[in-house]
C-alpha cells in the first residue's frame, strides 16, 4: 500500500522555513501552520497526524537549519552527523505536536485554537532547555524581529508570547475559515488580530542607511547623559584566518586600524566581536589590552577566550572590559556554549560522539555575570550586560540583565564559520530581546550584521555586511522596566496551559452530558 | 615539546648575541643584517599558541633583552622649578616584523613631578627643522600610561635583565607609550627625538650621568611573541650642557 505524500506538512514545513530564513518573508509565519492545522482541524487517524506532523518539522527544520551543512567549523563531518541525527528529533517534536492537536481536535475542532499555541510553545521551550543539546533558534516570534511594528507585544508576553500568538492566528484560520463559507470571518479577523500587537507602542522602523543614523535627538536634548555613544568594530575575518598564530598580529591590526578610525567621532565604548582578542585572558587580565584600550583612550569591549582557573577543565568563551585605567574584568560568559563544536562533551551521547571524533566542542558552560559598570567622562556610569553570541537567544538571560538594572545590551557575535542565515537569525533575535525589555542593543558580529538597535528593535545604524568596518553611534539608555522583564514568561506559559486545560475540561463534560442525554 | 624547543631557540638566540656584545643598532651592530625582532620570530615556533596563558602576569614579560644605544637622556633645569628632559635616539635598524608592538620609554623622572600635557611627541630631522615622527601613517604619541607602570613596574624594576632600581634616588620610573602596527614602507633606519617639560620641588636634583643606574630604556614590545623578551635600547644620561 502507498504511502500518501504528506503534502500539507511539508507545505508547513517549507512556508515556515522561509519565514524563518528570510527576514522579508517573515509574516508568511500567519498562515506558514495553516495547512498542517488544517488537516489536524479534520481530526485525522494518529498516524496521519504524526506522518504530517514529521513532513513539517522535517522540511522545516531540514531547511531551516540547512546553514549546518556549509559550516566551516568543527571537524570533519561531526557537523553534518548532528544535523542528520537532530533533525529527525526535532522534526518528532513537531509529530508530537500534531498527535495532540489532533486528539483534541478529535474533542472538538475548536479546541484546537487554544491547545494548538501551548503545545507549540511547549516545543519551542524544550528545544531552548535541552540541556548541552539546546537548540534555541527558529521558534515562530523570531520570523518577525525584523518587523519590528509586528513584535511589540513582545514587551508583554516576550517572544514565546509571540510565537504563541502567531500559531493562535494559524489555528483560527484554518478552523474558522478553511476554504469554505467561514472565510470572509477569518478575513476580517484575521488583520484584527495582527493589529493588536501595534496597541503597544509606536514602532515604525527606522531609517537603516548608517550615513542617516540619528541619535534620538529627543533624549539627547532633554539629557545628554541619557544618550550613550557605542563604536563597534567589524573586522570581517574569515574563520580560516582566526586564531591562527600565523596571523595574530595581522588580525590584531586589523582591529586597531578600524578602532583608530573610529576613535576620533569620540565613542564612549568601543566594542568589538566574539572572540577577536586573540591572546587568552587569564585570571590576571591582560595587560596589553589594557594598553591598547588606553592608547584608545576609550574603554573597549572584546570577547575572548578564558582559559581553565586552577582546579578547572574547560575554557570560557568569554567578554572582558578593557579601561584605561588597566583593568581587563571579565564581563561576560558564554553560559550556552553551541552544541557539538563549542560545549565540551557532557552526558554519554557526547562523550560516545567525542571518542568518534565528531564532538570537537570544549568549552564549558560560563557563569552568569552581573551587568557591568561603564565609568563616563562627565556623566554617572552607565550600566550594560553583555552577552556572548548564542546566549542572545536565551530571553532568560538578557532580561536577567535588565532586571539587574542595564540600561544597554551588547551582544558580541562571530558567524564567520556558520554563514549568513545564522548570523541574519541571530540578528532577528537581538532586536526581539531589544523589544521584550525595551533596552537598546548594540550587535557587533565579526562579519555582521552588526546593528545598533533601538528600544523599539529598530535598527538605527548598521555597518555593511561582509566587509571590514567601524561606526559609532548613540542609543539612549533604556527608561523603566516593562512588563516582561518585570513578570517574566512564566505567566504566559501558564496562562496558555490553563487556558488549553480549561477549555479542554469544559469540551471533555459538555461531550460527556451530551452522551448522557443521548442513553 | 613546543614551549621546550621555544626556550632553547630562545636561549640559543640570546646567548649568540649577548648584550654586552651589541652596541648600537642591537642584533644589526653583531655583524649581521637583520634585527632583533627578525631573528626571533624567524622561527615559527616561536609564534604564540592560540591557546596560550599569559595569565601569570597578565601577559607582561618579565624581563627585557637590553642594548646601549647612540644617543641619550639630557636634564636641564630651566628655573623656578621647572625642568625639561630631552631624550635623543640616534638612527638605528628599523625592525622587519610584521606585527604590532607597544612602543613604551621607560623614562626617570623626579617623584611628585606635575605636568599639564603628559605626552611625547617625538619628532625627526635635524632640530632646525624638524617633523613630527609618522610611522604606518600616522603620527606618533606617547602617552604617560601610569595603569602600565602599576602593572609592569613590579616586575621589572630590580630585576634581572630587567630596570635598575631607582627606589634609593628622588626619581621614579614613568611609562610612556603607543601602538604602531609594523609599516613595511618605513625606511631601513629610523631616528627621532623628543623633549618633556615639567615642574619638580626645588630640593630635586638632576641625575647623575656618572651611575650606571641612570639611563632611559625605548622598549619596543611584541606582546603576541609571547616567549620573547621585549628588545629594549639604553639611552644614558648626559650631563648637562655647558652654558
Amino acid at each position: 500500500m502507498a504511502i500518501p505524500v504528506p503534502t500539507a506538512g511539508l507545505t508547513t514545513g517549507v512556508l515556515l522555513a522561509a519565514a524563518s530564513l528570510l527576514g522579508e518573508l517573515g509574516p508568511l509565519v500567519f498562515v506558514g501552520l495553516v495547512p498542517l492545522l488544517r488537516v489536524l482541524a479534520r481530526a485525522p487517524r494518529s498516524a496521519v497526524a504524526a506522518r504530517e506532523g514529521f513532513a513539517a518539522g522535517l522540511a522545516f527544520f531540514g531547511i531551516g537549519f540547512s546553514w549546518v551543512l556549509g559550516s566551516e567549523v568543527g571537524p570533519g563531518l561531526a557537523l553534518s552527523v548532528a544535523y542528520a541525527l537532530t533533525i529527525p528529533l526535532l522534526a518528532a517534536g513537531v509529530s508530537a505536536f500534531a498527535l495532540l492537536c489532533a486528539w483534541a481536535a478529535r474533542i472538538s475542532p475548536g479546541l484546537l485554537v487554544t491547545t494548538a499555541p501551548a503545545l507549540w510553545i511547549v516545543s519551542e521551550l524544550a528545544r531552548s532547555h535541552g540541556g548541552s543539546l539546546s537548540i534555541p533558534w527558529l521558534h515562530l516570534g523570531y520570523a518577525l524581529g525584523d518587523w519590528p511594528f509586528l513584535v511589540q507585544g513582545a514587551s508583554l508576553v516576550g517572544v514565546y508570547g509571540i510565537s504563541a500568538w502567531i500559531v493562535a492566528v494559524n489555528a483560527h484560520l484554518a478552523y474558522r475559515a478553511g476554504w469554505n463559507a467561514h472565510a470572509r470571518t477569518a478575513l476580517l479577523a484575521a488583520p484584527l488580530a495582527l493589529g493588536l500587537p501595534l496597541l503597544a507602542g509606536d514602532a515604525t522602523d527606522a531609517r537603516e542607511d548608517p550615513a542617516a543614523a540619528r541619535e534620538d535627538p529627543a533624549a539627547a536634548r532633554e539629557d545628554p547623559a541619557a544618550v550613550l555613544r557605542v563604536a563597534a568594530v567589524q573586522p570581517a575575518l574569515d574563520e580560516s584566518q582566526r586564531h591562527v598564530a600565523a596571523r595574530l598580529g595581522a588580525n590584531l591590526g586589523r582591529l586597531l586600524e578600524l578602532s583608530a578610525r573610529v576613535a576620533p567621532q569620540q565613542p564612549e565604548l568601543i566594542v568589538w566581536p566574539e572572540s577577536a582578542w586573540e591572546r587568552a585572558v587569564g585570571g590576571a587580565g591582560d595587560a596589553f589590552l589594557a594598553t591598547i584600550a588606553h592608547g584608545l583612550g576609550t574603554p573597549i569591549v572584546t570577547g575572548a577566550w578564558r582559559p581553565p582557573g586552577p582546579g578547572g577543565s574547560g575554557w570560557r568563551n568569554a567578554a572582558v572590559l578593557a579601561t584605561a585605567d588597566g583593568r581587563t574584568p571579565i564581563v561576560a560568559e558564554k553560559v550556552n556554549p553551541v552544541p557539538v563544536y563549542e560545549r565540551a562533551p557532557s552526558g554519554p551521547v557526547a562523550r560516545a560522539l567525542h571518542r568518534a571524533g565528531l564532538w570537537s566542542g570544549r568549552f564549558e558552560s560560563g557563569d552568569e555575570a552581573p551587568p557591568l559598570q561603564l565609568a563616563r567622562a562627565g556623566a554617572p556610569g552607565a550600566t550594560l550586560g553583555a552577552l556572548v553570541c548564542i546566549d542572545a537567544s536565551h530571553p532568560e538571560l538578557a532580561r536577567e540583565l535588565r532586571r539587574a538594572g542595564a540600561r544597554l545590551l551588547i551582544s558580541i557575535a562571530n558567524e564567520a564559520g556558520t554563514g549568513a542565515w545564522s548570523a541574519a537569525l541571530h540578528a532577528r533575535i537581538a532586536r526581539l530581546r531589544a523589544v521584550e525589555n525595551r533596552v537598546p542593543v548594540v550587535r557587533v558580529a565579526n562579519t555582521g550584521p552588526t546593528l545598533w538597535i533601538d528600544a523599539s528593535g529598530r535598527v538605527v545604524a548598521r555597518l555593511p555586511v561582509g566587509e571590514p568596518g567601524a561606526g559609532s553611534h548613540g542609543l539612549a539608555l533604556a527608561g523603566p522596566a516593562p512588563p516582561f522583564t518585570r513578570l517574566g514568561d512564566d505567566r504566559v506559559i501558564a496562562s496558555l496551559g490553563l487556558l488549553a486545560l480549561a477549555t479542554l475540561a469544559a469540551r471533555l463534560a459538555q461531550s460527556k452530558k451530551r452522551k448522557g442525554v443521548q442513553r | 615539546m613546543m614551549c621546550l624547543s621555544r626556550a632553547c631557540l630562545v636561549a640559543a638566540t640570546l646567548a649568540l648575541a649577548a648584550p654586552s656584545l651589541a652596541f648600537d643598532g642591537g642584533f644589526a651592530a653583531v655583524g649581521e643584517e637583520t634585527s632583533y625582532y627578525e631573528q626571533m620570530a624567524a622561527g615559527e615556533s616561536l609564534a604564540p599558541a592560540p591557546t596560550a596563558d599569559g595569565a601569570a602576569s597578565g601577559g607582561l614579560p618579565t624581563e627585557l633583552y637590553v642594548v646601549e644605544a647612540a644617543g641619550g637622556v639630557r636634564y636641564r633645569d630651566l628655573g623656578d622649578g621647572r625642568w625639561a628632559v630631552d631624550i635623543e635616539v640616534a638612527p638605528r635598524p628599523h625592525e622587519r616584523v610584521d606585527a604590532v608592538y607597544d612602543l613604551v620609554l621607560a623614562l626617570p623622572l623626579p617623584l611628585d613631578s606635575k605636568s599639564n600635557a603628559w605626552r611625547i611627541a617625538p619628532r625627526v630631522g635635524s632640530h632646525a627643522g624638524a617633523a613630527p615622527f609618522a610611522y604606518g601613517g600616522e603620527e606618533v604619541v606617547l602617552k604617560r600610561n601610569v595603569p602600565l607602570e602599576a602593572a609592569w613596574l613590579p616586575l621589572l624594576a630590580g630585576a634581572p635583565n630587567g630596570l635598575p632600581e631607582l627606589s634609593s634616588s628622588d626619581y621614579v620610573w614613568t611609562f610612556w607609550d603607543a601602538i604602531v602596527r609594523y609599516d613595511p614602507t618605513a625606511s631601513s633606519t629610523l631616528q627621532a627625538f623628543g623633549s618633556f617639560r615639567y615642574t619638580t620641588p626645588s630640593w630635586v636634583r638632576e641625575l647623575d650621568p656618572e651611575d650606571p643606574r641612570n639611563a632611559a630604556y625605548v622598549i619596543t614590545w611584541v606582546p603576541t611573541l609571547d616567549a620573547v623578551p621585549p628588545f629594549a635600547i639604553r639611552l644614558d644620561v648626559q650631563a648637562p650642557a655647558e652654558e
